[in-house]
């Protein structure tokens, strides 16, 4: 099942697979003191990263009843031994999808799928006909539930032309459903999926659409290989990002508004500072964090312009190949 | 009074032809031994009933046990796909296999119902998505309070719940812990009750987190040894990741398998059979 060819090099000769550059991209995407409800795979390998480096109060619940777990190594199953041996407690199966998932108590879940479309819903059940499938796949699991009930869903997948499509053969797990406003009328009550970190690039729903777009490419993958990869003519975010290979960010709750604020290295490097400096660098911090000018931590803070007379970031089609060669810097 | 028996018996006894069966254990305490000796009493047209089919229901759905399977993830965990369940549904390679499909939660919720006494479950789920019109006994239930639309699961109550748990009394009350998974629950909602033990104890000394299955739930206790692997018993051994990397490459061949077959039938493990 893994894809460990390597896909890109840098300078150094290091190199990385597809899969590796999708665990660290969802990693990236979660933050301390957060409740994520983990499936096995890449999603428990990116959960267990981002707690062993930038949120170590990350919540992990497995479907099989481990709440808050932490495993020394990474489990090949959802019920693995280590998982409960070091959960802060074990329940039942019952319990963990009624009290825990239902209520709306997790705020992260993380979903894959055989096909994906152009408004994020996910099949895992068949491809082809469910009397007569081409292909017959797992089915459920605890996928509908999560895609329904965690306040955020965040989807990892390979980017293949198969995989993307226009329309999913079965509904599995509802993503926008048949569009804007279609999951607040089916009772859903998470956002769903809100990002697709993919081993090409990024991609989010549009808001005024609800379809998938891409805002966000990999080093060294270019818009042509996305749109080759994908089943539905797929538009590209006017601030599409390059994501960094190493986004030396790190992030700060205010303790006041209990807002997030991203914290830039170049303008000051901490290490030079004593607690101090510290303490006085992150008041001005949240002081401009109040005063609107530095961009909050939330789905769009990698390409959102706060104050931006255009107002929110928009799918905007390019108008050529000549603007979507990246240069393999994020854009500020 | 539940009885200690030997599992041949405890089998012989409890599980018959056309039953709906439900071997419960998730990830964990999976009762592989059980399903084995159903195997080799060549029990037929079984309604198989699990949430995680995992490989101790593509052995049974390949060696011809299941008319039907209940399930809502059907894979094996972190490896692939259960070959012996496609087969049956492709092709109807060794009979036909009939399918009734849920999600964990639809799951979970129809054997709280069974174990309640209740004709069926409510929860948040399935709308939306393209289940309920594949599957009869999801339907949806009007709140008479908020007049919320939600889904209904009918409930499950197996003829047989059968269980691994680590160990069990000498008057037949069963204990287990770790990954408890909807044991409890399939047991309670079941109509006759199997559990299999690593060990038999003077004491059941307490454990946090443990159930405990009383002795008056239980129709049958077999002592089975290692009776979860490859699957685990918290305390006792772990999962065998190997053998199911190693069960895709025998699962993807019916001669493969065929010779598997051929070794749980004809080699029952040591301490199953006498007693």
């Amino acid at each position: 099942m893994t894809e460990t060819q390597p896909l890109v090099a840098d300078s150094s000769g290091a190199t990385w697979t597809a899969d590796e550059m999708m665990s660290i991209a969802a990693a990236r995407e979660l933050r301390d003191g957060q409740a994520c409800f983990v499936g096995i795979g890449l999603p428990s390998t990116a959960a267990n990263l981002a707690r062993r480096l930038h949120a170590p109060g990350l919540v992990l619940i497995y479907e099989s009843g481990t709440l808050d777990t932490r495993p020394a190594e990474l489990p090949l199953s959802i019920g693995d031994g280590v998982l409960a041996e070091t959960a802060l407690s074990v329940v039942g199966v019952p319990e963990v999808f009624n009290y825990w998932l239902q209520p709306g108590r997790i705020d992260v879940g993380f979903l894959s799928g055989a096909q994906l479309d152009r408004l994020g819903n996910i099949n895992t059940t068949v491809i082809g006909e469910y009397d007569e499938p081409d292909v017959r796949l797992p089915g459920s699991g605890g996928a509908p539930e999560i895609a329904a009930s965690c306040r955020q869903v965040i989807v990892v997948m390979r980017h293949r032309a198969r995989a993307f499509v226009d329309q999913v053969d079965f509904v599995t797990s509802v993503g926008q459903g048949t569009g804007p406003g279609d999951r607040e009328r089916l009772g859903l009550r998470g956002a769903g999926p809100v990002r697709v970190i993919t081993d090409l690039g990024v991609l989010e729903p549009d808001p005024e659409t609800a379809e998938l777009v891409l805002t966000a490419l990999h080093p060294g993958v270019t818009v042509e290989q996305a749109r080759a990869e994908t089943g539905w003519d797929l538009e590209i975010v006017e601030e599409l990002l390059v994501r960094p290979r190493r986004p030396r960010v790190s992030w700060r709750r205010c303790a006041r508004c209990g807002r997030w604020a991203r914290e830039r290295p170049g303008r000051a490097p901490p290490r030079r500072r004593g607690p101090a400096g510290r303490a006085r660098a992150r008041a001005l911090r949240l002081a401009r964090l109040h005063a609107g000018d530095v961009a909050p931590a939330g789905r769009a803070a990698d390409r959102a312009v706060p104050g931006d007379p255009r107002g929110p970031p928009r799918a905007r089609r390019l108008a050529g190949a000549a603007r979507a060669v990246p240069d393999g810097r994020p854009r500020r | 009074m539940p009885k200690i028996v030997s599992l041949p018996q405890a089998v012989s006894d409890l599980v018959r032809d056309g039953d709906t069966v439900a071997l419960e254990g998730f990830t964990h305490l999976i009762p592989f031994a059980a399903g084995h000796e159903i195997i080799r009493q060549r029990r037929r047209d079984l309604t198989l009933v699990r949430m995680t089919p995992d490989l101790v229901y593509d052995q049974m759905i390949g060696a011809g046990c299941a008319r039907k399977l209940v399930f809502s993830w059907g894979g094996n965990p972190g490896v692939g796909s259960l070959h012996r369940m496609r087969d049956a549904i492709a092709t109807g390679w060794p009979v036909p296999l009939e399918l009734e499909e849920h999600s964990h939660a639809g799951m979970a919720n129809r054997y709280v119902a069974g174990a309640s006494g209740l004709p069926f479950a409510v929860l948040r789920g399935y709308a939306g998505t393209d289940l309920p019109a594949h599957t009869d006994t999801i339907s949806t239930v009007v709140c008479p309070f908020t007049g919320e639309r939600l889904a209904a699961v009918a409930a499950l109550n197996p003829d047989v719940a059968i269980v691994h748990a680590q160990r069990a009394d000498r008057d037949g009350n069963v204990q287990l812990w770790g990954i408890t998974g909807v044991q409890k629950e399939a047991v309670l909602a079941a109509d006759r009750a199997l559990a299999t033990v690593e060990e038999v104890v003077d004491e059941l000394t307490p454990v946090p987190g443990a159930v405990v299955l009383p002795r008056w739930v239980l129709n049958a206790v077999a002592v089975a040894p290692r009776g979860a692997a490859p699957s685990y018993a918290h305390g006792y051994y772990d999962r065998d990741n190997a053998a199911y990397r190693a069960w895709d490459a025998i699962s993807r061949d019916r001669e493969k398998f065929a010779a598997w077959l051929r070794t749980i039938e004809e080699n029952a493990p040591e301490g199953i059979v006498s007693e």
